[in-house]
């Protein structure tokens, strides 16, 4: 008896953390069995390591544009799988936020191995911008080898973030026209000597 | 000094300034080299406070520029201008301006302009703009009190990160000449009549052309200007300016200047060479001049983000015939967050957001969520599409 009592204290001190650890932002948006799927592929993604709140963001995201309950459920479930294959490329290290920027660059249609490449140049530093960077370029248009060769340039030589970030902007200037740099400022500059005779 | 309490009084204002209004503002503070025509060249300390405000059609600016340079030398430049703009006409908006300019001086008289005058824009679109301007005024300088009129035109366009703008200004100011019965003398400090001198007054016309560009590689933030002026009666000169700021911390910028500014014959205060490095403070939401308007009917709409600042990112979105705009992304837990009216067509908040790739929609006037225009459109697994985007 005293063999089964410690199990159940334990039962008793965790299931109401666990019950805790559900997301209210899901029972407040969805209908109730729908984030009872939703929570179902955060807690299994909890258990595997991965991210847990871009699931959450994808089903609020679906439910403020009006979308299915089972939309959002197979959303979630596409976007714990992607996240789950940027951690194979990524390795268990990757933060959550090169996690979830990796997922998005899969989605748009990267390799992984172009990731892994990525990760591997930059070693050791954050990888969030020049994924985003890589991803974004594809998404404007740029053949997907052509935009992984530049961004793995600019890695491989330790360029920092500023520069790949420039990167994206000279395609877009190339591309579509990007947003116009705000208006001048004052510059520094002495006030003139006093008015002289001419 | 007018152009102090001026200053001061608007920044004062600001405690009154409406919650829909903008006011920003930055203090410069530097120092470098200063070669004026025909007077002493030499170090200088420089100070430039400036201010914005803006409120529906009205924008205020002022700057005041003190220098101070060895032999207690110190000189304080001051302009202020109003601009009131009607609603757009389809293409075609106008503006309404008032300008004062001062200057005060070590121990002489300083001047003062004042002049008031209406631009007409044409906004065809995609950012571009053509503006035609006719201004009245008054100058005094030297004891002389001369009429002043200037007229003017120019166009700005925006070519990828490049803003871009040439203006073309003609002024007509008259001077009151006395000549010697040999030779001619301009202006004169001197009061009596020469023996033998004749007093005429002469108009001078002048023309100047003045190309300027901004941009920004990286986190540098460049502008440059390059001009010359013609006219047959004053020296032809070729002015420039280039001036360099980069953000060291969200609120301070290590800025650099340089160039050659022209004299200023309405007023006479001579022109000179400059390089000039300094710090820039930066007070208040640091919000540069609205968008451009899009023509009425268009239902084009650009959207900005800004830098974080302590209250979060400044999110401008541009939408015509709105009556209300919404935004909400994966930074709002994808609540509809209302944006308040900015401008004529802007529509504005501020919210912390992560640097970082982000998704996020908007909503006009209660319809459709979308992505908005001058954003990537990514299609969404729920149908329509949102905006992703990469924060810096």
């Amino acid at each position: 008896m005293s063999n089964l009592r410690l199990p159940f204290t334990l039962f008793l001190l965790v299931a109401p953390a666990v019950a805790a650890a559900q997301d209210s932002r899901l029972a407040e948006r969805l209908d109730g069995a729908t984030a009872a799927s939703v929570q179902q592929v955060v807690d299994s993604a909890r258990r595997d390591g991965l991210p847990t709140e871009p699931l959450v963001q994808k089903a609020l995201e679906g439910s403020t544009l009006g979308a299915s309950d089972e939309r959002i459920v197979a959303a979630v479930g596409a976007l714990r799988g992607q996240l789950g294959r940027a951690r194979e490329a990524l390795g268990g290290k990757a933060s959550e936020a090169e996690l979830t920027t990796a997922a998005g660059a899969l989605r748009a249609g990267l390799p992984p191995t172009a990731l892994r490449r990525l990760q591997s140049l930059r070693s050791g530093r954050p990888l969030v911008v020049p994924i985003a960077v890589l991803t974004d370029l594809v998404a404007e248009g740029v053949p997907a080898e052509q935009a992984t060769q530049s961004v793995l340039d600019l890695a491989r030589d330790g360029r920092p973030d500023d520069e790949f970030v420039a990167l994206r902007r000279q395609v877009q200037v190339q591309r579509r026209g990007g947003a116009g740099n705000p208006a001048g400022r004052p510059a520094l500059r002495p006030a003139a000597d006093p008015p002289v005779d001419r | 000094m007018r152009g102090r309490g001026l200053l001061l009084g608007l920044a004062l204002s600001a405690a009154a300034v409406p919650a829909a209004a903008q006011l920003a503002g930055t203090l410069d503070m530097g120092a470098g080299t200063y070669r004026p025509d025909r007077a002493i060249p030499g170090g200088i300390a420089s100070i430039v406070p400036s201010l914005s405000y803006r409120s529906g059609p009205l924008e205020l600016n002022a700057i005041g520029v003190y220098s101070d340079a060895p032999a207690g030398r110190w000189n304080f430049e001051g302009a202020t201008a109003a601009f009131l703009r009607s609603p757009a006409l389809g293409f075609l908006r106008f503006e309404a301006a008032g300008q004062a300019e001062w200057t005060s001086h070590y121990r002489v008289r300083g001047t003062t302009t004042f002049s008031g005058g209406v631009r007409a824009y044409l906004t065809p679109g995609s950012g571009a703009h053509a503006w035609v301007g006719r201004y009245h005024g008054q100058a005094s300088s030297l004891g002389a009190r001369r009429p002043l009129q200037r007229s003017e035109f120019g166009g700005s366009a925006t070519v990828g990160p490049v803003h871009l703008q040439l203006s073309v200004a003609n002024t007509k100011v008259d001077r009151s000449l006395l000549f010697e019965p040999t030779t001619g003398r301009e202006d004169t400090l001197t009061t009596g009549p020469l023996p033998g001198g004749q007093r005429r007054v002469q108009r001078v016309v002048l023309t100047d052309a003045v190309f300027s560009g901004s941009w920004r590689i990286g986190t540098l933030d460049f502008a440059a200007s390059l001009g010359r002026r013609f006219s047959r009666l004053t020296p032809e000169t070729t002015i420039w300016g280039l001036s360099a700021a980069r953000d060291i911390a969200p609120s301070l910028a290590l800025v650099a200047a340089a160039g050659r500014s022209g004299s200023d014959p309405v007023t006479s205060v001579p022109g000179a060479r400059y390089f000039a490095l300094g710090l820039r403070l930066k007070v208040g939401s640091q919000v540069t001049a609205p968008p451009p308007a899009a023509a009425e009917g268009s239902s084009a709409a650009a959207f900005r983000i800004g830098p974080a600042v302590e209250s979060g990112r400044e999110i401008v979105v541009q939408v015509t015939d709105a009556h209300s705009v919404e935004l909400a992304g994966d930074f709002t837990d994808w609540r509809p967050v209302s944006l308040s009216r900015w401008g004529e067509h802007g529509w504005r908040t501020l919210l912390p957001i992560a640097p970082g790739l982000h998704r996020l929609a908007i909503r006009i006037d209660g319809g459709e969520w979308q992505a908005p225009s001058g954003t990537r459109p990514v299609a969404t697994e729920f149908g329509g599409e949102v905006a992703e985007i990469v924060v810096e």
